[in-house]
């Protein structure tokens, strides 16, 4: 037998295999000892700019205060609040030197003695951006990074009442019939190239964010509808005109965008800007991205040319882990500084003293959050009556749902507004937990047990044949949306009203909002520090799958948007909205449940780690040098 | 046999086409569409949700009738435009901005360099010459090019000047597969991208299944009712009753770092966070002790049907008369099961081999999402999610242009093993 295949050829085979695979094994040997030089290499020059920023220090002794610190964020001189629209005049126009002073610690003195710059901060993310072209980028993901990476004309304060501190624009000035803004750059702010920020790069990302064909409709969309013109007038000077008076122009001019580098964005067509540029991400912030490892994690690394303060850390890695556990796990290994407990993760280890020993829990109310609701499609003719829905309202215990199925971490409120804010009118009580008076409510809208099935029933079109109340009530899918339906169903039932649940995968549930097909729903809407009332609930909204989804229609709650709009003023707007607020509380189209606090777990390492209310802010943290992790 | 196989290639293109056009409706006419609002912690913003969702409908080409988005399908799939940095035949491309004088490139060696001249031109540079010379070339094949400026022929020299006068910008063709608008890139390169992590995570596992679950499946036939048979055929039934999801937390809770018993194993992923800086032996311990959990959570459950399939298969042939005959001829019984039975016990197992290919590069959600590995699974369950329609489409061809050559490639093994079968 020629052909027969004998241990010989099969020892051959096998080591030709084996040389085969020694081969490929020192290939990928060889390749990564290179990579591994080339990252020495790297920290080679990492350590030379900081030989570099060290001795630059002790050259110029005022520098090394140069770091935020403390009361970070500039207190705002208190002539200039007098209203939203800030620093309105010159005379209170706030110059960067100013500002520097109350960044600053001022003398080194003041610095607690363990301060020291450096340090690395690593946060879990549960997923990647996309992509890190801004306004392109949808994901809440993408925007933290922005938000270190990019600057924007005016910030919000991180404090309430959330007034706007200069960002880019060391000052602006709105006219007095609030049509015409002007802002004035700071003549020393930088890209991270160095190249200076001048108006032409605000003009530029205006005029970029309005091409019909970059993918930005949400920000175009604001700025159509507002903006009427804006103009450079000189190297650091923009003009904005409004098409009418709104009471945030400031916001949307100063605050909506991200303001991009021209010498660098400027050089892609629109589809290229979109889609194909997704890691290239530069702007005049403290921070830069420094590498993007898909799937894994981001480094944003420390801007040392930043025209501002600095921040103290050097490094932040944001890795991306998607388990829950998993982040947790790392957590407590010491791989994580900062994270994001889930409720549940909270409720057990918030008190936990393997926690204390670790860090820090911390839990605040931003208005980002925004809040819960059950919607009623006021379409529909049972919804109609406004006693049906106060009744429906005062059939659930919002506290006992916080309490039971939330664990305690939530907050009742009783209208669209941030409990903060000066929106919300803190006098207005919830409506009580009342199934009794609920009862009676349903009762005098006509709705009662005549057949003695269980249901309750009433003749709504006034056919002579009575309908029971039913309602289908829909959710995206998720545990916590179960639990609240299961709970209203429980609820509605004692008063003889069967719930039939629904639930859907969000991009279907989203389809049903947008062509009004439910009944009832449970939902979020996210916050603002100043909320404005109009996409929700003006009768506008109703049509064309605008953001009143319930149809809430009234000519009243549009009457005092309206007015409250074009109210420049503060205080005036603000007892405007809490009118409004007031109003909405009577008509209940919703029931409004609870906002959610947000959940971190940090590092004890961590000092100057304050209670912002807007969000934490990393650029203010510092860590003791003998704690820095490399 | 190859005008058989001919025959049967050719026959796929018609069947492929059935595919598309029912995968293409399938996915269309599923509740949901793609440009629902992003969520923020389960919250979405109110703020012109009508503006963003118009948009995103007349872009993707949702307003067009429906037989014309199936062509469009077509043409996204096989079409890139490559005036872009990101469109480069490099794996993962890393373009370094210059901008103004070209001749900076030179410092930055090898790596593919996207280089604009004074007036705004753009060229991408893959090598730099020993001269200094620039090297610029076009990736991928224009054809239906729509240019502006002129084209640099492949591999040719230019220097500096010539940079500036030349522009590219075309559409060629290219199979990409189509876009993603989650992950806004093309299909192919996700799949780049995710294919290797799957496929290793996959065919490890595979590999153990088929070498514990044969020998182990022939030993039970050969002693069935025995000790062995029965513990075995126990044991793997066992295993095969526990549910991944469980086992996969089980392992994460109690067998990771950071857990609440035994910090044996990492918790997540493929690597660990410093993974780069390792040696490269260390480097490969790390990886392997990376996928210990992961592989053990797809074999566990894989051993008891390939075992009782083998099982069958060589009890059929014991009872075959050649069996007797060979024992009667006086062939050990060592022999006539690895000589005789075995040979004629795998056929079953190429059935099921062709069922795998599919498998293989498919990925598994709960796998990938329980120890964060991101890979195919992860990437499918998204975009089906999201709606995000290239994607799934795509996915879902390749699923089964993998299906029918893995019905080919069993055809052509079973000739192959037996000789009884011939394709004529």
């Amino acid at each position: 037998m020629p052909n027969r295949f004998t241990i010989k050829d099969l020892l051959f085979l096998l080591i030709g295999l084996v040389v085969c695979l020694l081969l490929f094994l020192n290939m990928v040997k060889t390749n990564r000892e290179v990579e591994a030089l080339a990252g020495v290499e790297e920290a080679l020059q990492d350590q030379a700019a900081t030989l570099q920023e060290l001795i630059h220090a002790i050259a110029d002794p005022t520098d090394g205060a140069r770091v935020m610190f403390r009361d970070s964020f500039p207190a705002v001189p208190t002539e200039a609040l007098a209203s939203d629209i800030t620093f309105s005049s010159p005379s209170s126009a706030v110059n960067r030197r100013g500002l520097d002073q109350q960044w600053q610690t001022a003398p080194d003195s003041q610095l607690p003695a363990d301060f020291a710059p450096g340090g690395t901060i690593i946060h879990i993310r549960n997923a990647e951006p996309a992509t890190l072209t801004p306004f392109v980028a949808r994901d809440s993901y993408a925007n933290d990074i922005h938000a270190d990476v990019f600057e924007k004309l005016c910030w919000r304060n991180l404090e309430p009442p959330f007034h706007y501190v200069p960002g880019l624009a060391r000052s602006w000035i709105v006219s007095d019939d609030g049509l015409e803004l002007v802002f004035h750059l700071f003549p020393n702010a930088r890209w991270s190239d160095g190249k200076p920020v001048t108006a032409d790069d605000v003009i530029f990302t205006l005029d970029l964010v309005l091409n019909e064909r970059v993918d930005a409709p949400m920000p175009r969309s604001l700025l159509a509808d507002n903006v009427a013109d804006y103009v450079a007038l000189d190297r650091h000077t923009v003009r904005f005109r409004m098409q009418r008076p709104y009471f945030d122009a400031v916001g949307i001019c100063g605050n909506l965008l991200w303001i991009l580098p021209r010498h660098i964005y400027g050089e892609f067509e629109a589809e290229t800007y979109n889609s194909r540029i997704g890691d290239l991400c530069v702007g005049s912030g403290p921070w830069l991205v420094e590498s993007w490892d898909r799937g894994r994690q981001l480094v944003l690394k420390r801007n040392a040319n930043y025209w501002g303060p600095k921040p103290a850390l050097n490094k932040q890695v944001l890795r991306f882990i998607t388990g829950e556990l998993a982040e947790l796990q790392e957590f407590w290994a010491g791989n994580a500084d900062i994270i994001g407990p889930t409720e549940e993760q909270w409720i057990v280890y918030a008190d936990d003293p393997r926690l204390k020993e670790r860090g820090e829990a911390i839990s605040y109310y931003t208005p980002l959050r925004g809040y819960y609701f059950f919607g009623y499609n006021l379409r529909l003719a049972k919804f109609a009556d406004k006693r049906v829905r106060q009744a429906l309202t005062m059939l659930l215990d919002r506290q006992a749902m916080i309490d039971t199925l939330r664990g305690g971490l939530g907050r009742i409120v009783t209208g669209p507004f941030y409990f903060g804010s000066d929106q919300y009118d803190t006098t207005i009580e919830p409506w009580p937990y009342d199934p009794d008076r609920a009862r009676q409510l349903l009762g005098e809208a006509g709705w009662s047990d005549t057949n003695g099935d269980g249901v309750i029933d009433n003749d709504l079109d006034g056919d002579g044949a009575r309908e029971p109340f039913q309602i289908n009530f829909l959710a995206a899918r998720s545990n916590l949306h179960e639990r609240y339906q299961r709970y209203v169903q429980a609820q509605f039932k004692q008063a003889g009203i069967q719930v039939n649940l629904d639930q859907l995968e969000w991009s279907v549930f989203e389809q049903r909002l947008a062509s009004r097909d439910f009944e009832m729903i449970v939902m979020a809407w996210t916050g603002n520090p100043e909320t404005d009332a109009f996409a929700m609930w003006h009768s506008s909204q109703v049509t064309d799958q605008g953001s009143n989804i319930v149809g809430f229609v009234n000519d009243e709650a549009d009457r005092l948007i309206e007015q409250a709009r074009q109210t420049m003023e503060y205080e005036p707007r603000m007892e405007l909205w809490r009118q409004f607020h007031r109003l909405l509380h009577v008509e209940q189209p919703y029931t409004f449940l609870f906002t959610g606090p947000r959940l971190t777990f940090i590092d004890q390492r961590f000092k100057n780690v304050q209670r912002r209310s807007l969000r934490l802010y990393t650029s203010e943290w510092y860590v003791p040098a003998d704690l820095q992790r490399r | 046999m190859i005008t058989y196989i001919v025959r049967r290639i050719l026959l796929m293109i018609p069947t492929l086409l059935g595919i598309t056009v029912m995968v293409f409706l399938i996915v269309r006419f599923a509740p949901g569409n793609p440009v629902a609002a992003p969520r923020d912690a389960g919250a979405i913003s109110s703020e012109s949700r009508a503006a963003v969702e118009a948009y995103y409908e007349k872009k993707l080409g949702l307003d067009q009738p429906i037989w014309r988005q199936y062509f469009n399908w077509w043409r996204s799939m096989f079409s890139a435009q490559i005036d872009a940095p990101a469109w480069t035949d490099e794996p993962e491309p890393r373009p370094i901005y210059i901008v103004g004088d070209a001749t900076g490139a030179s410092a930055e060696s090898t790596r593919t360099l996207l280089v604009k001249g004074a007036d705004g031109q753009w060229v991408q540079l893959v090598a730099i010459n020993t001269d200094g010379a620039p090297q610029a070339r076009i990736v991928g094949r224009p054809r239906r090019a729509q240019l502006s400026g002129t084209f640099i022929p492949l591999d040719k020299q230019i220097n500096e000047h010539e940079i500036r006068r030349y522009r590219y910008s075309a559409t060629v063709f290219a199979v990409t597969l189509g876009q993603s608008q989650t992950s806004r890139t093309t299909v192919m390169h996700e799949l780049r991208r995710r294919l290797p992590i799957t496929l290793l995570i996959n065919v490890i596992a595979l590999a153990l299944i088929y070498v514990i679950a044969i020998p182990t499946g022939v030993v039970m036939a050969v002693k069935r009712g025995g000790r062995f048979d029965v513990g075995s055929n126990a044991l793997m039934l066992g295993l095969w009753s526990v549910p991944i999801v469980l086992a996969a937390t089980v392992f994460v809770g109690y067998l990771t770092t950071g857990g609440a018993g035994l910090p044996w194993f990492p918790n997540h992923g493929l690597s660990s966070i410093d993974a780069e800086r390792l040696p490269f032996f260390a480097w490969l311990g790390d990886r392997a002790w990376h996928l210990v959990l992961p592989v053990i959570c797809i074999t566990y459950g894989g051993f008891a049907y390939l075992a009782k399939q083998m099982r069958a298969a060589v009890l059929d042939n014991l009872t075959m008369e050649y069996v007797r005959t060979a024992r009667a001829k006086g062939v050990s019984g060592r022999d006539v099961v690895l000589h005789h039975v075995l040979r004629n016990s795998v056929l079953p197992l190429i059935t099921m081999f062709a069922t795998l290919l599919p498998y293989l590069i498919g990925g598994s959600v709960i796998i990938e999402k329980i120890f964060n590995i991101e890979g195919m699974g992860l990437f499918t369950f998204r975009a089906v999610m999201n709606r995000d329609y290239d994607v799934v489409q795509a996915m879902a061809l390749i699923a089964g242009v993998l299906n029918m050559t893995g019905i080919l490639l069993a055809d052509i093994a079973y000739a192959v093993v037996d000789p009884r079968i011939a394709f004529e």
